[in-house]
Order: structure tokens, then C-alpha cells, then sequence
């Protein structure tokens, strides 16, 4: 039974806790962001936020882990009940979708590994402009919704439509461009590109697009509109800044500083074949008396678009040599695969490099394909950790 | 707050033809994340239960009041204060490029003059209200405190959410 002086003790004492915590979260330099948990900020205005890579620990990253790349401010009213998605332009029957027709279309689920196009961009050197991501502007989740080919085809595409446009609800500030993009009719009409409702058997949230966006599988992000309102089918590419000459990749390899003609480039689609480390941190000191047998566990995920992982490899001697690491269980056509090796370590200073090679025989290169705005950084992976 | 905005959809996860999710591979070993932890308090707390006397009560309400102040103070002064460094530029730099985005995405870029001069006409070109006769002033500002020899940009980190979604 609480005492008197009991209870002026805990008054004193949630006093104390209140008057400690200003200069515990001063010293943390945390920003609350709801709904996300630990995240890199790159921005908070507009939200952008990486996963940090010792995360790349579990086959689906859980939501409040997923990256988030926003290129606007997120829509300001969103309303379940009120919202529509409507499809237009070179369709049969011209349709408006309310999120309840929606979701009586079959639901399909895909897998599916999301990264942004510019995910290892402040790794470029000489450096681009853009959001700095380091390697951590990717993620797996379980997208689920209709059949953007069911809902395509109960419009009635015309042989004229060759691209399908998306539009999203997004908040333009000043005179920026609208976030709309277009992507070719083939890949709309592949059986696993969706329009998801859900991410991990949940509804999006916000920040992932709620409350339905476009999944087009193994591709860059930016494919995958987010708070989609409207699907136009079109002649040709849509044209705007964010299909040109934004998303765009040189043709040819380019030296830094080099100017890029526009008609000398193309958009980039699927993603590259990559790797990372997630595990031992990079500039960590590991002592070998606290590890297993005197083992090291190297530990990461690799992923490769609309291809396959073959095979990961592990050097520990600058690449001289290369070992072959154990791919885990889960897999899934566009879904990464997580790895790890249990590698025989000796004291002395090391840098890792993790390489992945892919079932359309790509290989990550020693050095990155160097282009103005940065995309599609996959040069072989590296850590450098001391061993005692 | 989103939660009311949620559409009544089926809970129930239709089927997945293509993948074969099992967990963590056997040679992974599982670090438990906050879903775990979060979940292990909350059954640790149901298996618990204490009677709330008044005095628990008015303690436990005290230290969240306080505690709720203190995290609404650390949201907006974390959030917010980002700022664009010091110099005869800052205020006029502020009021052109902040009036969209924060000062972040200008503090995390390491770029050449050239580099700076392309996004300075871009922005411009996007609704950044420069005067013409800053525009000169404003690259070498933006230039000189964002080359790419400066030490690299130290990120912050969002808060623990405590939240448990999927």
C-alpha cells in the first residue's frame, strides 16, 4: 500500500524523468515521423527516408522499416469513401473505380523487392545531385491487389494505347511538374503488376501510397505511382519532366561531366543486378573470442529486378579470391534473396566485398556506371571491419 | 489518425502463387526487432494486471503530461530546425528555396559550382523566387558551403515508432 511519502516519491521521481528526458531527446536528434520506426531522414519536407541496412534481416521488411521516397507533398485530403480512380484515353468503355468496385476485382499478390532508381546515389563519385541514398532506398514487401491487366481489360484497351500513364494524388509545390509518369502496355498487361491495395496483408499506409498505387514488378520505384487516381491509356511515352529528361540513362557509357543529349538516352525500367552487406556494420571491430567458433557471420540480401539471384560471392582478400555464400529459403521471382557466410576469420583489418550474378548472366561491376543524375548504383558491395 | 481513413477491405491475404515465404533462413540468425519486443511487453503487461490505485493513477498521469509536452517540444524543434548555414545569403537562400522543400536536401548535397548553377536555373524554372541580381550571389553561396571536398552529411534518424504495423 502506497504511503504518503511513497507517493511523493514517485511524484518526484516521474519529475525527474520529465525534467532528464529534454536533454536525452536533444541528445538523440530523433524527428518523429508517424508510422515510421528508425529511419535515415534525407527529408522531412518532403519525406524521405531510408531503411538503415542492418534492417535487410528479414525476407519482407516490416512497413514501419520500408523506405519511403516522395518526390511531392503527400496528398493533404484522402478520404477512402470519396476517392476514385478514374481510366481514360484509349480504352473501349472509359471506367470510374471507387475503392469498393475496386476491390471486387480478383486480388492477386506479388512479392516484390522496391527500389529507388537513385537507392547508393552519395556513392557516385564525382557526386550528383539529388537525394543523397545511401544504400538503404530499397525494401521487400507483399503487395496484394486486382490485376491492373483485369481492370485494363474490362475497359477494353484500343490498338492505338501503347502506354499506360499514372497520376497520382500528390501536392505540387510552386511551378514543380506533376509526378506522373508512363510506363509501355506490355508491362502493364504482365499478370503481376498490380493495383495494390495492401503491403504485407495491411492496407497502405500514407506514406505508401493509400489508398492504392501501381506495383510494376522488378522496376525503378517511380513506376509505382503512389496515391493513384488516375490510368490514361496513351499512344506514345508520356511526355514530362519525370519521363524526360528525368529517369532517364545515357545509351552509351558516359565520362563524368560529360553532357548527355536527350535523344541519346533512354528511360530507365528494371532494376540492376545488386548485393549489399548488412552485417558485420562497416568500420565495426569484432573480437573473435565473442564469435562463434571463430567465425564471422557476413550477412546481406541481393536482388536483381526481373531476373534471378544465381549466385553471391564474398572475397575477404581484395578479390583475389571468392566464395560462394548460402542463399536463403524464401524466394520469389521479383523478391530478393537474403544470404550468409559463416566465414573462418583471422585478427587483422579486412574489407569485405559481396558480389551478385543473376539468370540473365549480369555480374556486379568493380565500378559503377557513372550518369548525371545518378541512378542505378550496383558496384560490388563493401565493409571494412577490424578483426581481433 | 490515418487508421479512420482505412477502407473496409477483406483481412483476409489472398493467395500468393509465386512465393514460398518459410522465415528467416536457418542460417540467419534472427534479430529480434521491435514487433517482437513490442509484442512480448504487451503480453508481459496483460499478464500482470495490478489494481490502479488513485495515487498510481494521478503519478502516471503527471509523467505523461509531462512526457507528451516534452515529445510535441521535440517534434517541432527536431523537425524544424534544419537550418541553411550562416552568411550574407542565408535569409535570401531560405526564402527562395525553402519555401518548398527543407533545408536537408540542400545540406545532404556535395556539388560543383556547375553543378549547383544547373539546379539554381532548374529551381527558378520550378517557381523559386530569386531576384535576377541574386542569382550569381546565391550559386557561389550554395557552392562554397555545399563542394564536394566538405565532410560528408550526417543524417538524423526518425524516432521508435512503438507502433507494431505490418
Amino acid at each position: 500500500m502506497n504511503s504518503r511519502r511513497n507517493f511523493l516519491k514517485q511524484l518526484s521521481g516521474a519529475a525527474l524523468i520529465a525534467g532528464a528526458a529534454p536533454s536525452l531527446l536533444t541528445w538523440a536528434q530523433s524527428v518523429q515521423v508517424p508510422g515510421e520506426d528508425r529511419l535515415i531522414l534525407r527529408s522531412f519536407r518532403f519525406v524521405d527516408l531510408e531503411t538503415p541496412v542492418e534492417d535487410f534481416n528479414t525476407w519482407l521488411t516490416p512497413v514501419p522499416h520500408f523506405f519511403v521516397r516522395n518526390h511531392m507533398f503527400e496528398p493533404s485530403q484522402l478520404d477512402a469513401s470519396d476517392w476514385r480512380l478514374a481510366l481514360g484515353g484509349e480504352l473501349e468503355k472509359p471506367l470510374t473505380l471507387s475503392l469498393a468496385e475496386l476491390s471486387r476485382f480478383e486480388p492477386h499478390s506479388v512479392v516484390n523487392t522496391l527500389e529507388c532508381a537513385g537507392n547508393g546515389r552519395s556513392l557516385h563519385r564525382p557526386q550528383v545531385p539529388g537525394v543523397q541514398w545511401g544504400k538503404g532506398a530499397v525494401g521487400t514487401a507483399r503487395f496484394s491487389g486486382p490485376r491492373l491487366r483485369d481492370v485494363l481489360q474490362r475497359a477494353g484497351v484500343k490498338p492505338s494505347g501503347k502506354h499506360v500513364m499514372f497520376r497520382g494524388l500528390d501536392e505540387v509545390p510552386g511551378k514543380v511538374p506533376p509526378f506522373i509518369r508512363s510506363i509501355p502496355i506490355e508491362k502493364a498487361l504482365d499478370a503481376d503488376t498490380l493495383i495494390a491495395t495492401h503491403m504485407n496483408g495491411s492496407p497502405l499506409t500514407k506514406h505508401h501510397g493509400f489508398p492504392a498505387r501501381a506495383l510494376v514488378p522488378g522496376w525503378i520505384g517511380a513506376a509505382s505511382c503512389k496515391w493513384l487516381t488516375e490510368i490514361k491509356i496513351l499512344e506514345a511515352e508520356f511526355v514530362g519532366n519525370f519521363m524526360s529528361p528525368g529517369y532517364r540513362l545515357p545509351n552509351q557509357p558516359v565520362k563524368p561531366g560529360d553532357a548527355v543529349k536527350p535523344e541519346d538516352t533512354h528511360p530507365v525500367t528494371a532494376l540492376s543486378v545488386k548485393s549489399v552487406i548488412s552485417g558485420p556494420a562497416d568500420g565495426s571491430s569484432l573480437s573473435l573470442k565473442t564469435t562463434r567458433a571463430g567465425k564471422v557471420l557476413v550477412q546481406g540480401a541481393a536482388w536483381a529486378g526481373e531476373a534471378d539471384i544465381t549466385k553471391v560471392e564474398i572475397s575477404t582478400d581484395n578479390g583475389a579470391t571468392w566464395n560462394l555464400v548460402k542463399l536463403g529459403h524464401d524466394h520469389a521471382h521479383y523478391a530478393w534473396r537474403l544470404w550468409s557466410y559463416d566465414w573462418k576469420a583471422k585478427p587483422g583489418d579486412y574489407t569485405i566485398l559481396s558480389r551478385a550474378t543473376d539468370t540473365q548472366g549480369r555480374t556486379q561491376p568493380s565500378t559503377p556506371a557513372w550518369n548525371p543524375s545518378g541512378y542505378l548504383y550496383n558496384a560490388i558491395d563493401q565493409v571494412k571491419i577490424h578483426v581481433s | 489518425m490515418f487508421r479512420n481513413l482505412f477502407p473496409k477491405i477483406s483481412p483476409s491475404r489472398p493467395p500468393c502463387e509465386r512465393d514460398s515465404y518459410q522465415g528467416t533462413p536457418s542460417g540467419v540468425p534472427k534479430v529480434p526487432n521491435h514487433e517482437t519486443a513490442f509484442r512480448r511487453w504487451k503480453s508481459a503487461v496483460a499478464a500482470s494486471p495490478r489494481p490502479a490505485s488513485l495515487r498510481n493513477v494521478l503519478t502516471t498521469t503527471i509523467a505523461l503530461l509531462a512526457l507528451a509536452a516534452i515529445s510535441a517540444q521535440a517534434q517541432n524543434s527536431a523537425a524544424a530546425t534544419a537550418d541553411l548555414p550562416a552568411g550574407p545569403m542565408q535569409a535570401k537562400a531560405t526564402a527562395a528555396c525553402l519555401e518548398c522543400h527543407e533545408a536537408r536536401i540542400i545540406l545532404q548535397q556535395r556539388l560543383s559550382k556547375g553543378a549547383w548553377t544547373k539546379e539554381v536555373d532548374k529551381m527558378v524554372k520550378w517557381g523559386a523566387q530569386v531576384d535576377p541580381a541574386d542569382r550569381d550571389a546565391l550559386i557561389d553561396y550554395l557552392s562554397t558551403n555545399f563542394s564536394p571536398d566538405k565532410p560528408s552529411y550526417n543524417p538524423q534518424r526518425t524516432a521508435g515508432s512503438g507502433k507494431t504495423a505490418k
